[in-house]
């Protein structure tokens, strides 16, 4: 980014009054060499002088703070508590079925803009590249071997302060943490499981595929496992560290069949071909894998609620 | 020249200390909150609903729910950011299912004077050059207007008006610059711009 840039981006706050004193020092100095910032500055002056005029002639009613009183009084909202849930009493089975959907999709859509808007767009490039490398290579391990990856680095992004500029505010309002989590988990799980399905389905005419089963060894029960272990890392040691170290236990696994080919002439001990037997054979048993992704999700789900903070070691 | 506006906004020391206050139930604890920020709530909330009772509505609603969240205040962002985070929610479920008010309902509370006595050239020019700002900003997008209210009004920095609008600080830049040329073509247009005859 330019120095031109950089200030010119710092002129509004500089009108206004937020900039911190360095800030103003190198905003003064550019100013004093740059007729085009001068320009914007002037311009920004006009606009948060019309903007704090119109706003300065609005009054607040004195009794609007005594109202809301006389409301939380009136509902038996208790100070720092949730109000009692009113699905809960008298209404029909049915209904009260209909109104938790339509509360459950009311919670979807208000975390897809408060999902890190990169997410969607990079997975999508990042699988469209595995998928052209596949068609190359004629080889679908590819698609199979991204998958988790892509999985993993996207779920450890969905949850904590660091990546939410709304996390305060989402901790303060009737949607509980758990819930906030379930639901931006499923948003990013289910549109990655999409997008591996749409790659599976676009090589089916042009390369030969496993059965089902096997397709769940390649990629299902890896992607879900990775993922479910990258969310807990992420609310224990924050998202960077939960990517490496997902990563590297991928990559380990990958690696583990061809370090012990004996085409390769790598020379490992006994004991180290032992565990890297055992190692991989974990992730190739989907039932176990599947088991232990259940038992990670509940303990992130559970954990976020718990701490509220967003980060374990918060 | 420092263009920096002076602003009369109220600084309270002890915010984290009242927000504790209301979590544990003191009513007067929530009035003075209210004293302290009432004005700039309202002042946001009928940015974006336009209409008065719905605004007077949100902030109800907002208060409501300061006195059941101010348990889960930590206190890491500024009290005014936390206050206008949760009237921005509830002020754009004010408006959202009815058509948003074509006219600002600001723009009716301050409107330049007519002119009465003729006015010397710079003043004229000045006046002018409001009056185009003033067609300019009414043309923007809501979110347009909600960042330059938040910069230039509540004096936010960048990150906290990506905060109460839950959106990235690049999104909000993005927004500034796009109202910024907006702006600036107004005045363009109008032959009114100062430094335009350099570009």
């Amino acid at each position: 980014m330019s120095e031109h840039t950089r200030i010119s981006d710092l002129l509004p706050e500089y009108v206004s009054g937020a900039l911190e004193p360095e800030g103003r020092q190198a905003v003064e100095k550019h100013l004093a060499e740059c007729s085009e910032c001068r320009a914007d500055l002037a311009l920004w002056g006009y606009a948060a002088g019309v903007v704090q005029e119109s706003s300065q002639a609005v009054s607040a009613p004195r009794r609007l703070a005594d109202q809301a009183l006389a409301r939380t009084r009136a509902g038996g909202m208790t100070a720092g508590r949730k109000p009692a849930n009113s699905l809960r009493r008298g209404a029909p089975i049915l209904r009260r079925g209909a109104l938790k959907l339509q509360h459950g999709g009311q919670i979807l859509r208000a975390q897809i803009p408060l999902v890190q808007r990169e997410i969607w767009p990079a997975s999508a490039a990042v699988m469209a590249l595995g998928y052209i490398a596949a068609l190359i290579a004629e080889h679908s391990g590819f698609v199979y071997a991204l998958a988790p990856l892509i999985a993993a680095a996207c779920v450890s992004l969905i949850y904590g302060p660091e990546n939410d500029p709304a996390f305060e505010l989402a901790l303060s309002t009737p949607t509980s943490p758990r819930q906030i989590l379930l639901a931006r988990l499923a948003l990013v799980f289910g549109y990655n499981l999409g997008l591996v399905l749409v790659a599976t389905l676009g090589l089916l005419p042009v390369l030969p595929m496993p059965v089902l089963g096997e397709l769940a060894l390649a990629w299902l029960a890896p992607m879900t496992f990775l993922s479910a272990a990258a969310l807990l890392l992420s609310l224990w040691i924050g998202a960077p560290n939960a990517i490496s170290v997902t990563y590297v236990a991928w990559l380990v696994q990958l690696l583990s069949g061809p370090l012990r080919s004996p085409q390769m002439g790598v020379r490992l001990s006994p004991a180290v071909t032992e565990i890297l037997s055992a190692y991989q054979g974990l992730w190739q048993s989907p039932p176990a894998l599947l088991a232990l992704s259940a038992l990670l999700f509940a303990a992130a789900i559970w954990l976020a609620g718990r701490s509220e903070s967003g980060r374990l070691a918060a | 020249m420092d263009l920096a506006l002076e602003r009369n906004i109220p600084a309270v020391d002890n915010d984290r200390d009242l927000i504790r206050q209301i979590a544990v139930g003191n009513e007067d604890a929530l009035r003075r909150l209210y004293d302290a920020y009432g004005q700039r709530m309202v002042a946001y909330a009928l940015r974006i609903t336009g209409d008065m009772a719905a605004a007077e509505e949100a902030v109800q609603e907002s208060l409501v729910a300061v006195w059941q969240g101010a348990g889960k205040y930590r206190g890491d962002s500024r009290a005014i950011t936390w206050l206008l985070g949760i009237v921005h929610h509830k002020a754009l479920n004010q408006v959202r299912g009815r058509a948003v008010a074509s006219l600002d309902a600001h723009e009716s509370l301050a409107n330049d004077p007519p002119a009465s006595d003729p006015l010397p050239d710079e003043q004229v020019i000045a006046h002018e050059q409001r009056r185009m700002v003033r067609a300019g900003l009414k043309a923007l997008s809501l979110e347009h207007r909600l960042a330059l209210e938040l910069v230039f009004y509540q004096g936010l920095s960048l990150n906290e008006v990506a905060e109460v609008c839950g959106c990235p600080v690049g999104t909000v830049k993005s927004r500034l610059n796009y109202a910024k040329a907006s702006l600036r073509g107004a005045l363009d247009r109008a032959g009114l711009r100062e430094g335009s005859e350099h570009e």
